[in-house]
């Protein structure tokens, strides 16, 4: 038997945990065996195990390194295991002596009978040498392709043929039960069959719930009108005798409770809460950030009410106020161009129904200013001269009258 | 491509078992290669060469004569012969590990080389050879090696410590062939690189975590 292989067994895939050999541990020296089980055998472990099981493992390292120290045995019958031609039409089946000859395991029991030096590794190589190597794995499923499939399927592919064998053993592994026929083997469908219910269920309880509170709203009505009608008859019956009036009551307050300002108190109220208007000399080199009003479309008081509830300095402060915006976006601009200020207001108003209209609104922009009226989803020029003030109406009132 | 025809229809078959007839104790069908079967096709091939006579009859049949185009000739039984010595071997080691009656687990290393030397040599009978299907025939198991390489390669990895266990618990040859592998790479048996080296090592390490470390 001349084998030299070397291409076909990597070390590098074949033994992943192969590391170099440390000082003296892989030596073929046979007198250095019992060096080595220091490493094994650490002063914790030896705490933890006790004196017989410590001994055991070191005899079996010890064991192990002896025998792959010694030289391979010598067999009186060594089989011949490279067939020839004539082998090879031969049934392999058929129990040759060339071919089973030696017996590695006849020689692991003779060992383990005889108690000789390798009796310790009797139990390890009876753990490896059992497995069947048709038998484990994707040796397994070509091995049982002639059992699941029979001859006339040859177009079955590997890939169906893996699965049905999966399938079989695991029925065979589970006393001939699938999955499918045992709610507890199937997983997956009860996990389904689990989130469907508890879809269901959460389903018919907020349906139920819906249905509790409307019946507690309906309860809770019914008991409120209960409650007013028993209160109103009791209520009627307090009115009739007496203990409560039906006219008004007025309530004289003290000066007493104004502290500072007394009367005076009452006259902020009635204070207009516009900001106070900046005369020209304030005006002058200031550049306010109040937009211009170029026409009033929409009057939300009545010029006459106003004018006539309104003070006279409160007026005064509105007209000026509105003036001096007007003159500060356009300085040169005299009093006549309040009618300019109309027909760009005809013209904004055109722009404002064309919804093409390219200059779009800015309203945060806007001043946050008390009885503003902004205007909403309109053009930003519009947005600039489209702020109007609940009595910026008298404004119109103002330039008709100076134009007459 | 004839098997199919012959077992095609009933009538075909039967035609086909009464060319048998008293000339063979068991009358048989040919069979068809199943590509999810170990061996099929040189079963195949070998139960086509068992009814190549029967075969020829069925042909000579005029109401089958529009297939016999599809006869073999005897060039072409030439060709099945040398595809059955090429896949021979495989069979036969295939059936050798299946055997349950002793342990065959540390003769895997071996069997693959045996079949990697038998590609080997095929290869090498083919190398000069000019005739068509030769060539033809010399990339098939160029091909064929190919494949038995990557499941070796597939196989290793995850089973490579149960194999070099397997084989190093033989005890009529325990590290001699990793050693004869050291040889042929003129590695140093010594060497922290060499087959010899590493194999000891994994196999120490794997005594010590699965059996050692039980017992502590």
């Amino acid at each position: 038997m001349s084998v030299t292989k070397h291409e076909k067994l990597q070390s590098n895939d074949f033994i992943h945990s192969a590391t170099p050999s440390q000082s003296g541990q892989l030596s073929f020296d046979p007198y250095d065996l019992s060096s080595g089980d220091e490493e094994y055998l650490t002063p914790r472990d030896l705490a933890k195990t006790t004196p017989g099981q410590s001994d055991r493992a070191a005899r079996l390292l010890t064991t192990a390194r002896l025998y792959l120290n010694s030289p391979p045995e010598s067999p009186k019958n060594w089989g011949q295991v490279n067939p020839n031609l004539d082998d090879y039409h031969s049934d392999p089946m058929e129990i040759r002596s060339t071919f089973w000859i030696p017996d590695i395991a006849q020689w692991r029991r003779q060992q383990e009978e005889t108690h000789s030096k390798y009796a310790d590794l009797s139990n390890v190589a009876r753990d490896i040498v059992s497995i069947i190597p048709h038998g484990v794995g994707g040796e397994a499923r070509f091995s049982l392709g002639r059992d699941v499939l029979g001859w006339r399927q040859s177009k079955t592919t590997r890939v169906a043929l893996w699965e049905k064998v999966v399938v079989s053993q695991y029925a065979r592994a589970n006393n001939g039960i699938l999955v499918g026929d045992d709610p507890v083997l199937d997983r997956s469908e009860s996990d389904n069959d689990l989130e469907l219910k508890r879809e269901a269920e959460e389903k018919q309880l907020h349906r139920m719930a819906k249905v509790h509170d409307f019946l507690e709203m309906w309860q809770g009505s019914q008991n409120l009108r209960t409650t007013q009608k028993e209160s109103h008859a009791h209520n009627k019956q307090m009115t009739a005798v007496g203990y409560i009036s039906d006219t008004e009551e007025s309530v004289k307050a003290s000066w007493s409770i104004f502290e500072h300002d007394g009367a005076a108190a009452f006259k902020l109220s009635e204070r207009s809460p516009l900001p106070p208007a900046l005369s020209a000399e304030q005006l002058a080199g200031v550049r306010t950030q109040v937009l211009n009003v170029g026409r009033i479309r929409r009057i939300d008081c009545h010029p006459a009410e106003s004018d006539d509830d309104m003070a006279p300095e409160s007026v005064s402060d509105t007209e000026n106020w509105l003036n001096c915006n007007s003159d500060l976006d356009n300085p040169n601009e005299s009093e006549g161009d309040c009618d300019a200020d109309n027909e760009s207001g005809v013209e904004l108003e055109n722009c404002f129904e064309d919804p093409e209209c390219p200059e779009q609104r800015d309203v945060c922009a806007a001043p946050n200013i008390p009885a503003l009226i902004r205007p909403i989803g309109r053009s930003k020029k519009r947005t600039e001269t489209g702020l109007v003030t609940v009595n910026a109406t008298g404004t119109r009132r103002i330039c008709g009258n100076r134009k007459k | 491509m004839l098997g199919v025809l012959i077992t095609l229809t009933p009538g075909h078959r039967n035609k086909f078992i009464d060319f048998q007839k008293a000339k063979v104790r068991i009358a048989v069908h040919p069979i068809i290669d199943v590509k999810t079967w170990r061996n099929s096709t040189l079963e195949l091939l070998e139960r086509a060469d068992r009814l190549r006579e029967f075969t020829r009859e069925w042909l000579k049949n005029p109401e089958f004569s529009e297939y016999r185009s599809l006869y073999t000739t005897e060039d072409e039984w030439t060709i099945v012969m040398y595809v059955m010595e090429v896949v021979l071997p495989l069979r036969y080691w295939t059936l050798w590990m299946s055997k349950r009656h002793m342990v065959t687990l540390h003769h895997v290393i071996t069997v693959y080389n045996h079949m990697f030397d038998h590609m080997d040599g095929v290869l090498q009978a083919l190398a000069e050879k000019k005739t068509q299907w030769k060539e033809d025939l010399y990339f098939t198991v160029k091909f064929a090696r190919q494949k038995l390489s990557k499941y070796y390669a597939e196989v290793t990895p995850t089973t490579g410590m149960l194999l070099v266990s397997a084989h190093i618990f033989d005890p009529f040859r325990k590290l001699r062939l990793f050693r004869k592998w050291d040889k042929g790479m003129d590695i140093n048996p010594e060497d922290e690189t060499s087959y010899i080296t590493q194999y000891q090592e994994a196999f120490l390490k794997y005594a010590e975590n699965e059996y050692c470390a039980k017992h502590r």
